[in-house]
């Protein structure tokens, strides 16, 4: 039984696997993530029937991942990663992901950008919790050896994006919901990237 | 969209005021404190994130709410509750009142309890405030929850919750409570409505 609490809180806990083609797993981070500000912008459009009408469009169903995660300064403002790929090519055109471009609700201005579709079964609800994993997978073939002018670069960043809870009619437009920066990873065909990501809800002890 | 926390915790708070307004209009503030947020609103929101709940979006929208006369609970406040201790029942909500009463099977834990009494929300009074507030205002009017009493004893108001409506996604809707307070004792008469301003923050 938890204590006495005034809030609850939306928790988000990550952990990077890196799983060859052996099948041998290498646990790359194990950590907490950030719940950004557009989860709650998502939650009121839910709550007061200002946005979408489909529940659908309140799924955490997509993410994205980038190449330039800073390792400081990280705010809940957040509500874009700050390298995204930007190309169904830099995500990898021979993976089995599915990539969807929709045009995104960011703080500035809405950005046409993909991201990738999370399998409806790859989302769990746990009986009698108040927890939802998702697995995110980076096959062998996404995301390998990326350049931007020339050079090679690292995927270091990642965010889940709730679909489109303004219900914006033409085309979806997604929102950053959770995000997490890593130590660079130089991704390549010899293994694959499992992303074990958990929201859970808890109450805060006092 | 607005900053919030610099940790990465997203908190989901809620803040209750009770006004008490006079026939004359005068108001006095009771009570401007936050509320307790329960394990339903989880409960709830695991449903959303992974339909598999209802599939209706209203389902999801906290619509209704209870007072009740037996607040604090026997354990104490946790975020555990999943009922008031003394909800109203049958005519006590005021049959002369504005509000709309509704009777359903509420989700109690791991349980469903028949027939528990809820108020509904009109769609206007819920509003969303900025980019991730919503305000919702209770009215109890001048006839609702007049000098209550069972057997024969005084009783005052002194809990309150707001309930979502059906996560799961039942045939027949089943509420689940998601956020609750305390008060201290209020004996309401046909002098005065009460007035509660619930704001919840994501």
């Amino acid at each position: 039984m938890n204590l006495l609490s005034d809030n609850i809180n939306l928790h988000g806990h990550l952990q990077i696997i890196k799983k060859a083609k052996d099948g041998t797993e290498t646990v790359l981070v194990d950590d907490k993530n950030m719940i950004v500000s557009g989860m709650g912008f998502g939650l009121s459009h839910a709550f007061t029937g200002d946005g979408s009408d489909d529940v659908d469009d309140y799924l955490i169903d997509r993410f994205q991942v980038g190449v330039s995660g800073p390792t400081t300064g990280i705010v809940s403002s957040l509500s874009e990663l700050y390298g995204p790929l930007t190309s169904i090519s830099e995500y990898g055109a021979g993976s089995n992901n599915v990539i969807e471009f929709a045009q995104q609700i960011t703080n500035t201005t809405i950005k046409i950008l993909p991201s990738v579709i999370i399998p409806r079964h790859r989302v769990k609800r746990y009986d009698s919790s108040t927890c939802v994993e998702y697995i995110l997978v980076l096959d062998e073939e996404s995301c390998n050896n990326i350049k931007r002018n020339g050079k090679e670069v690292y995927i270091n960043e990642i965010g889940m994006l709730m679909r489109n809870p303004t219900g914006n009619y033409e085309l979806d437009s997604p929102v950053l919901v959770c995000y997490k920066t890593f130590n660079q990873i130089k991704k390549t065909d010899d293994f694959s990237l499992i992303f074990r990501w958990t929201i859970f809800n808890e109450t805060n002890f006092s | 969209m607005r900053e919030k926390d610099k940790n990465s915790v997203l908190g989901i708070t809620g803040h209750l005021s009770i006004v008490k307004r006079m026939k004359d209009g005068t108001e006095e503030v009771l009570l401007d404190d936050s509320n307790i947020i329960v394990s339903g609103m989880g409960v709830g929101l695991s449903y959303l994130f992974t339909a598999s709940g209802s599939r209706s979006i209203l389902d999801y929208q906290i619509d209704r709410f209870q007072v009740g006369v037996s607040g604090p609970p026997t354990g104490g406040v946790t975020s555990s509750i999943f009922q008031l201790s003394g909800a109203l029942t049958g005519t006590e909500y005021g049959t002369n009142s504005n509000l709309y009463l509704d009777t359903r099977d509420q989700l109690t834990g791991t349980n469903v309890t028949s027939n528990r009494l809820f108020a509904l929300i009109p769609k206007h009074k819920i509003t969303r405030v900025g980019n991730a507030s919503v305000r919702y205002t209770l009215v109890l009017d001048e006839n609702a929850c007049n000098n209550l009493s069972r057997s024969g004893q005084t009783l005052n108001l002194n809990e309150i919750g707001m309930f979502m409506k059906n996560p799961t996604g039942n045939a027949s809707p089943r509420p689940i409570l998601v956020c609750y307070r305390t008060f201290s004792n209020i004996r309401k008469t046909s002098d005065f409505s009460l007035i509660f301003r619930w704001t919840l923050n994501f």
